[in-house]
């Protein structure tokens, strides 16, 4: 099997092939520009911020003029207008080298209709410009290339004006501190000479073994690998299974506390099985990887879900959590474990009496969210995500039979229903949709009508704002607008579908990773497209939130740090193409 | 005026109105999310993704004139609809008849 061979210059030398030589000689750099422009670099070398102030600071201008979602205001006035023909701009691109806003043709050439009043004020300038900023996404046009440049400098300087705008627009965060301003990364330790830094090029895309019908757990695996609040997590050596005291034997004799062995036996860690199988993904080796320790980690912890044969892959998935959160040995109420960091939310269930009109709401954490199919469906009739949430979120009539409701404020009675309303109160930064097509009723058959899913979710019209902020911490008032759209979005990364009947079938993952889709069916990973996965009959879906927000200080987070890295090593991902797989492996006698 | 093609002043008017009075936004903002429900933007986004990828040489100019057309004839008849009385009941307020 032939191992890539990594980029032995190292990343100084690496060319950096976002940005077109046009845009390059205006910000000015060398031709084999370092991957890491937009930085202070630590050799000392200037960024293209500090090369090229101006043009720098007319991006961010534009950029931050076009955040509507992430909270800025139009003024009634201040629709702008074409500088040449003085036509209203919907959407403007700005000149990037002047204050010239104005119509402009990306086909011009063509026989296209649509005006050209920036590409004349670049003919007219002698050359002095030739680039237009695109307010709403940051994306550059080159007048010599004649298309859009998304040069990693200026996405980045994107990337951070746009959160800086919803910082500074979400009124439910701790005021008077910008309490953690984005940067660029910066190593813990320091990095005695980055040039002797060995980048080996890593994908975290890597086959399973099916040890037997465990299609199920190699499905939610998959999710746990792509999930991005996990791969930080574990690739930053938060949890090192080889100084954790649980992590090295399951099975073997646990020594009591006098050193006598006692009868226990080492249950394992599912972190450290965490930690394993991340490097397992990281590394160079492509052969399919058996998940043994994992499986057996997980036996020894749940009972329900030992033994061989296939078991629901949502059930693992909660099992799976659930020992994340035992072994981090977390308290429930002020957890900080991985588990809980990246999918608790709480839902705030609230019900109104008819008769005396009092509501009374009670929060309950979640880890995901459980969404039941109508119960009349009809074939054809197209369902999607949002209008289950919906249903999820709609009012429900209570004690509407009997007795009537027992109202706890007026006694209730005959006659007396009550309203019950669900919505989300603390939004996850991993939310997880399970799809409840296995209806344990007296058919106990399979729901396998189709749902329509996104790509891309915002979740506002589901949380309930009038009362506290996403993250559940704050009580802020009602105003509309006091906390910015873009802070409820969320982009799909991986979708577990089950194929077959109840207890007989098949799992696989659909995973997003580096800008590509890859189908992971047990130890075949190839890679898919968008539309093929959105046409998949989803039982799982995994959305991760688009920004996330520090509720601590930097500080602060710094000394959480488990120690230092075992080594210097920065896993760097480079998109690998084609197929990784290792080739089918002949399965043990008795698996289907 | 025959209304073969609209006056451009006027139409100019009308967009600037309406960008001032957040009606553009707005409509705007509720097009793209019964769109993005219905699928089109995913449809439309992985279609010019795999467009760009089958051409041998990328070009932008080419990607816009082929998905363009297309991606009109996708908008599902019913959010199109919409759209079109979100529009009027707009122009009604904001627009004295000529």
């Amino acid at each position: 099997m032939s191992v890539p061979s990594p980029n032995r210059q190292g990343p100084s030398h690496r060319i950096d092939t976002s940005i077109c030589p046009h845009l390059r000689s205006l910000i000015g750099g060398a031709t084999s520009s370092s991957a890491n422009d937009g930085e202070t670099t630590r050799a000392g070398g200037a960024s293209a911020e500090q090369r090229c102030p101006v043009v720098m600071r007319r991006f961010v201008q534009v950029v931050r003029w076009g955040a509507t979602d992430q909270g800025i205001k139009r003024r009634k006035t201040s629709a702008p207008a074409c500088h040449s023909c003085s036509s209203p701009l919907s959407r403007p691109f700005a000149c990037l080298t002047c204050d010239f806003v104005g119509c402009i043709s990306l086909t011009a050439g063509s026989s296209s209709s649509s005006k050209q009043c920036m590409n004349e004020h670049w003919r007219k300038s002698e050359g002095k410009c030739a680039f237009a900023v695109d307010s709403s996404s940051g994306a550059i046009f080159c007048s010599a290339c004649n298309d859009l440049i998304y040069a990693d400098t200026f996405e980045d300087l994107y990337r951070v004006a746009r959160i800086r705008v919803e910082e500074e627009n979400d009124k439910s965060r701790e005021q008077g501190s910008i309490v953690r301003g984005r940067g660029p990364w910066m190593p813990w330790k320091a990095i005695a000479d980055s040039a002797s830094r060995q980048s080996a090029p890593c994908n975290g895309l890597r086959p399973l073994l099916n040890l037997s019908q465990t299609c199920f757990l190699s499905a939610i695996l998959q999710a746990f690998i792509h999930n991005p609040l996990f791969k930080a997590y574990f690739l930053s050596d938060r949890h090192n299974r080889h100084v954790c005291a649980n992590g090295s034997g399951i099975g073997k004799l646990i020594t009591g506390p006098d050193g006598a062995p006692s009868t226990e036996r080492e249950k394992g860690c599912m972190c450290c099985e965490m930690d394993r199988a991340f490097e397992e993904f990281h590394n160079h080796d492509k052969a399919p990887f058996g998940p043994i320790t994992m499986l057996y980690a997980m036996w020894h912890a749940s009972a329900e879900l030992e033994g061989y044969g296939q078991q629901d892959a949502h059930s693992f998935f909660l099992a799976a959590l659930e020992q994340i959160h035992t072994h981090a040995k977390g308290q429930l109420s002020s957890c900080n474990c991985i588990a809980h960091q990246a999918f608790l939310g709480s839902l705030s269930s609230s019900v109104t009496c008819s008769n005396c009109k009092t509501t009374s709401t009670t929060d309950d954490p979640i880890l995901d969210v459980q969404l039941d199919f109508p119960s009349a469906l009809t074939e054809g009739h197209e369902l999607t995500l949002a209008a289950m949430l919906r249903r999820y979120c709609s009012e429900e009539k209570v004690g509407d039979h009997g007795r009537g409701y027992d109202c706890s404020s007026c006694g209730g009675g005959q006659g007396v229903v009550a309203t019950k309303k669900l919505c989300i109160k603390k939004l996850a930064p991993v939310l997880s949709f399970q799809l409840k097509r296995f209806a344990h009723n007296a058919t106990s058959s399979k729901i396998e009508h189709a749902v329509k899913f996104p790509s891309h979710l915002n979740m506002r019209p589901f949380v309930d704002t009038t009362i506290s902020s996403p993250d559940g911490s704050k009580q802020v008032p009602s105003t509309p607008g006091s906390i910015p759209l873009s802070v409820y979005d969320y982009d799909l990364f991986a979708v577990v579908t089950h194929e077959g009947k109840l207890d007989n079938g098949h799992y696989w993952a659909d995973v997003w990773s580096n800008g590509e889709w890859w189908h992971c069916d047990d130890d075949k990973v190839t890679r898919t497209t968008l539309s093929q996965v959105l046409a998949q009959n989803a039982y799982m879906l995994f959305y991760v939130k688009r920004s996330l927000s520090y509720a601590q200080p930097h500080s602060k987070l710094l000394n959480h740090a488990n120690g230092d890295s075992v080594n210097g090593h920065v896993p760097n991902s480079n998109s690998s193409t084609g197929i990784v797989n290792g080739g089918r492996i002949a399965q043990p006698a008795g698996t289907i | 005026m025959s209304g073969a093609k609209p006056d451009e002043e006027v139409m100019d008017q009308i967009k600037k109105r309406l960008l001032e009075t957040g009606d553009w936004e707005r409509i705007s903002r509720a097009l793209r999310a019964q769109l993005e429900e219905a699928g089109w933007e995913d449809e439309l986004k992985d279609l010019a993704k795999e467009r760009v990828r089958a051409q041998s040489t990328p070009s932008l100019q080419a990607l816009l004139e082929e998905i363009s057309a297309q991606a009109n004839k996708m908008i599902p008849p019913h959010i199109q609809k919409a759209v079109q009385q979100e529009i009027e009941a707009a122009l009604e307020r904001e627009v004295e008849p000529a």
